[in-house]
């Protein structure tokens, strides 16, 4: 008895899941960001839906990029996936490789695809020149400066050179900053973005884009010289990171004014402009003497388009990513977080609005003309595999150091052994497998 | 095992089948694809999946980081687990007494079951921030007397706290209902003996406490291995410097964060492994202590 | 009998006192801080004095979340979660402890290894069952090929209880801590009192329905709470089973006011989401305490 109607409530509710379809298509897109990322993305679904009545997305934010991938992998195995899915950089080697996804390109192979900036490009882009999936939410590294702070150490200009850095951190130290410099020691800001503009690789061919028995060579050289100098200008009290500050993290505490400077994408510029406004000031990211600048990686996430769905389904989601591509879309989202246009049209249409002097899309020229500079074949980006999770431990290794559990040289050494175990299983993964 | 009254042959699998369909489909199915894995090296997204052998195994078993969780691991359940008992034990003893407070208490040591673990980690981070929180005056009087950021002894203090805090409940809730069913006719008894209350809490209370403190030891070494999930998540995220990075935890990131499947299910088995061993340790040496005879 | 236990009575105090601030510190300070404002929280960091900003707080989570369905969800999940449960700890631990037979100790073994490995562990395995409950029919069928020799294809059930009530119930229900709780009870029960029921010519089912459960109330009452509280916290789970909004829980539903970690937390924010969403199982855990309590009392006097 009981077990008898108990069955028949499961079947009940198992019933229940299906929603009405009302549209050609109806589509999901599933996003990582939260907070001004996660306005600016809901409000561009409701213009979407509003703007015609073919086609219908349910934008659904996951919470992070990592849930989402995990969902997504998830769904994927069970056939449960939707249509498009945003990633992070690091993540393109995985998901060029996974075949689970569509290359952009050939969804849409109509779309004037050179428009995209080359820095955009290049870290999505295959051997050929193809895109595989479309730059969205696209940040790089910049400088940031709080005006008020600077000027109490007599300061008028964010410093250029890391030499630069060090001197004004001494001065700001002298005045009464607590805390003159603030980053978290996150490999996009510390290796990959600082090996790509000082021209340096941080694996062998070419940071994996020439094959997928790359190797990790960041351990010697510039990058360790700069870890290490960051580890001894923490001890002299000049470099704080994130667990060195009352905020806990060097953003929040380089909006809060506890920082007098930091590095950081130009996605947390929307925050900081919120909380600090024209005191702000940025740069592009400092450089050491002697080396000539070249670009800045891009950051932030892309759009991918994955497999096993129907043609009414690509269209709408060809659809989407038309609409999001335009100027008026990728204006609206600097406007909210700080995100870079990634389309030299987009950029020219925020210059004709006379939008780039204001403040509030300072990060535009700066970011574009960091992405925009001179490029090697070490600065297009990185294809490395499992290398979410090689962040991970390049973190942890360091951190050891910077708390004095081991020595920085050491930190590096077992950061690059074990990231080469892992560029080692990935390649046995996908066996076979050829870059594409 | 007593009691065995009835006599039947099927009726007792109809009763356990819906019991064991439900483990069968979401839990023994789970860890048997796990097991799949584990001996595969599988693409994330399912693509292809090639047989290695123990190839998982080796890797697993070579790599320092394993062991170095492994131990931590072990460690943590011990003292989490420990830590946790002993605090709902006291706080039960006292709060089996009938003084004025014990209502109130017997009441409000529950209260803390009605917080969900994601939240609990983030209230506690926030109480024990270094720089702002209850701790940090003493702080600014001997710099760097707290910094679970840093210190890896103070994270972990950090988590037994949290993790006492959040297991007192269920806890002190078996063992006061366990001190509440002794009949007072043995402390009477007892008394008449001569022997006062200190020594009757030794001499009867907790020999007759020994089947809720079974279930309780077996229950909460268990949840000190889940629950140390959501703790570190919201706490410490393994680190400062990987230290935290408990297996549970580690098996999360690197199958979740890092597609590292096999390696994943490959740690997922060895853990299984390793908690059965607990578990018939735990009933082989521990139920014989029971004392089930009132 | 008149006897001293001042000693160990103001010890006990001590300790009551003592385990009183531990656990109600903590709350405080989350009521405190879900009182301030933003901008004051930003001022003075941690004040120990209340603000008067909890309504305002109060209308931007209602105003930010879906609060009333995300709490609808989760009492539907927490409800056939802890109903489940229970019924399947009684019938099993009947089985396990009133019964001859072989195989007992080894269904009990199954049941109580699932303590020891949290759902979490197996997310993606699970999600994968659950995306197909049929998937194990399939694989049977398909063994070999019989199936298709039979009907001229192999067999392809699909039967998926994703974002169902029954898909982020049922997996939460797969852990046998309530059957082991209960196991332990039933062995408290004098053997006597079944042997007289075998005398009187009751069977084992009029046995369970007429006196077993009965005599059970209380516990079964007090387990049942207790799963439903516990399925209410639950977090993972429910985040990666529910893909849309319509089968958010309420604990799921509250991470959405973390930020992106850009700006300083809006901690009196979320402080008053943790607090609305605490207050249900407070609620429940401060008005039947003494039942809980009592119930889970291996010998019900």
């Amino acid at each position: 008895m009981l077990k008898k109607s108990a069955l028949s409530a499961l079947a009940l509710l198992a019933g229940t899941a299906a929603a009405p379809v009302a549209y050609a298509a109806d589509i999901e897109f599933w996003y990582g960001n939260t907070g001004t990322g996660e306005e600016a993305i809901q409000s561009a679904c409701a213009a979407f839906n509003e703007s015609q009545t073919e086609h219908h997305v349910s934008c659904v934010g996951q919470g992070s990029y990592e849930t989402g991938m995990q969902k997504a992998i998830a769904a994927y195995r069970s056939k449960q996936h939707p249509v498009l899915i945003q990633f992070f950089d690091a993540g393109t080697l995985d998901l060029m490789l996974s075949g689970a996804v569509q290359p952009v390109q050939e969804v849409a192979p109509d779309v004037d695809w050179g428009d995209y900036i080359n820095g955009a490009r290049s870290y999505y882009e295959t051997s050929t020149g193809e895109l595989f999936s479309q730059p969205y939410n696209g940040s790089t590294l910049i400088f940031y400066g709080n005006r008020e702070l600077l000027e109490k150490a007599g300061v008028s200009e964010l410093p250029q050179t890391w030499e630069g850095v060090i001197e004004t951190a001494r001065a700001l130290k002298a005045a009464g900053v607590d805390c003159p410099f603030t980053t978290d020691g996150h490999p996009w800001r510390v290796l990959e973005q600082f090996s790509a503009r000082h021209g340096l690789p941080i694996a062998t061919q070419n940071n994996g884009y020439g094959g997928l028995d790359a190797e990790y060579t960041f351990n010697t050289g510039p990058v360790a010289e700069h870890l290490k100098n960051l580890a001894a200008w923490r001890e002299e009290g000049l470099v704080k990171l994130d667990a060195d500050t009352a905020a806990g993290k060097y953003t929040t505490a380089f909006n809060s004014g506890e920082c007098a400077m930091m590095e950081g994408s130009t996605g947390s510029y929307g925050a900081a402009f919120a909380a600090l406004g024209d005191k702000v000031e940025i740069a592009m990211a400092p450089m050491y003497e002697g080396y000539e600048r070249h670009n800045t990686l891009i950051g932030g996430a892309s759009l991918w388009v994955m497999k096993g769905h129907d043609a009414p389904a690509y269209e709408a989601a060809t659809a989407f990513l038309d609409f999001l591509r335009g100027d008026e879309q990728q204006i609206e989202l600097t406007r909210i977080t700080g995100y870079v246009p990634v389309t030299n049209s987009g950029l020219a249409a925020l210059e004709a609005a006379g939008l780039s002097d204001d403040p509030q899309f300072a990060t535009a020229s700066t970011g574009v003309e960091s992405l925009n500079q001179p490029g090697t074949e070490d600065s297009r980006g990185v294809r490395l595999g499992f290398y979410v999770q090689f962040r991970d431990i390049f973190m942890e290794e360091t951190q050891k150091a910077f708390t004095g559990g081991q020595d920085m040289q050491a930190a590096l050494d077992n950061a690059a052994t074990r990231g080469n175990e892992l560029l080692r299983r990935f390649e046995q993964t996908y066996k076979g497998t050829k870059l594409p | 095992m007593k009691q065995e009254i009835f006599r039947s042959r099927w009726l007792p699998w109809w009763l356990s089948a819906p019991q064991l369909i439900v483990l069968f489909l979401f839990f023994y199915l789970p860890i048997a694809l796990a097991f799949f894995w584990a001996f595969h090296l599988e693409q994330p997204f399912g693509g292809g999946s090639e047989f290695v052998g123990l190839e998982n195994f080796r890797r697993v078993l070579g790599s320092g980081e394993f062991w170095t969780s492994a131990g931590a691991t072990l460690l943590y359940m011990i003292l989490a687990s420990g830590t946790s008992i002993t605090t709902a034990l006291i706080l039960a003893l006292a709060a089996d007494r009938a003084l004025k407070l014990s209502p109130l208490a017997r009441n409000v040591f529950i209260w803390p079951k009605a917080v969900a673990s994601a939240s609990i980690g983030v209230i506690f981070v926030f109480i024990l921030n270094p720089f702002l929180g209850i701790l940090a005056p003493l702080n600014e009087i001997w710099p760097g007397f707290w910094n679970p950021r840093t210190n890896v002894t103070h994270t972990y203090i950090m988590l037994f706290v949290t993790n006492v805090w959040n297991a007192i409940p269920f806890t002190f809730i078996i063992l006061l209902a366990g001190l509440q069913a002794i009949p007072q006719e043995l402390h009477k008894a007892g008394a008449m003996d001569g022997s006062g209350p200190w020594r009757r809490l030794w001499d009867i209370q907790l020999p007759l406490l020994t089947p809720q403190l079974f279930v309780v030891i077996v229950l909460e070494v268990a949840d000190s291995l889940s629950g140390s999930f959501g703790l570190i998540d919201t706490m410490t995220q393994g680190g400062p410097g990987g230290s935290t990075n408990l297996l549970v935890y580690k098996i999360y990131s690197d199958g979740f964060k890092a597609y590292d499947l096999s390696g994943a299910a490959t740690q997922t088995v060895i853990l299984m492994v390793l908690v059965a061993c607990i578990t018939g340790f735990q009933y082989f040496f521990l139920e014989r202590k029971v004392n089930y005879d009132r | 009998m008149i006897e001293n236990t001042s000693s160990i009575d103001r010890v006990a105090g001590a300790i009551l006192i003592a385990g009183l601030l531990f656990v109600l510190t903590p709350l405080a300070f989350v009521v405190i801080t879900a009182t301030q404002s933003y901008e004051d929280f930003l001022r003075n960091n941690f004040s120990l004095i209340p603000g008067s900003h909890f309504l305002e707080n109060f209308r931007e989570v209602w105003s930010r979340t879906d609060l009333p369905r995300q709490t609808l969800n989760s009492i539907i999940v927490g409800g056939i979660v802890a109903t489940g449960r229970v019924a399947l700890a009684v019938t099993t631990s009947y089985a396990v402890v009133f019964f001859t037979g072989r195989g007992r100790g080894f269904v009990y073994a199954l049941v109580v290894a699932s303590i020891m490995l949290p759902l979490e562990l197996m997310i993606i395995t699970a999600y994968q069952v659950t995306a197909n409950v049929a998937l194990p029919l399939n694989v049977v069928a398909n063994l070999g090929g019989w199936w298709g020799a039979l009907f001229g294809g192999p067999l392809d059930l699909q039967w998926n209880l994703l974002d169902t009530y029954a898909g982020i119930s049922i997996p939460l229900m797969a852990q046998g801590s309530c059957t082991m709780i209960l196991v332990q009870f039933f062995r408290t029960i004098p053997p006597q009192l079944a042997r007289a029921a075998i005398v009187d010519g009751v069977g084992p089912l009029r046995f369970l329905w007429d006196i077993l459960l009965p005599l059970s109330k209380g516990p079964l009452t007090a387990l049942g709470i207790y799963m439903f509280i516990s399925a209410w916290i639950q977090y993972m789970w429910p985040l990666v089973a529910a893909s849309s909004p319509a089968r958010t829980m309420a604990v799921v539903g509250l991470t959405r006011l973390q930020e992106d970690g850009e700006r300083i937390p809006d901690f009196p924010l979320q402080m008053t989401g943790a607090i609305l969403v605490t207050l249900p199982p407070l609620i429940l855990i401060a008005l039947f305490q003494r039942r809980i309590v009592r119930g889970l009392t291996l010998s019900e006097k």
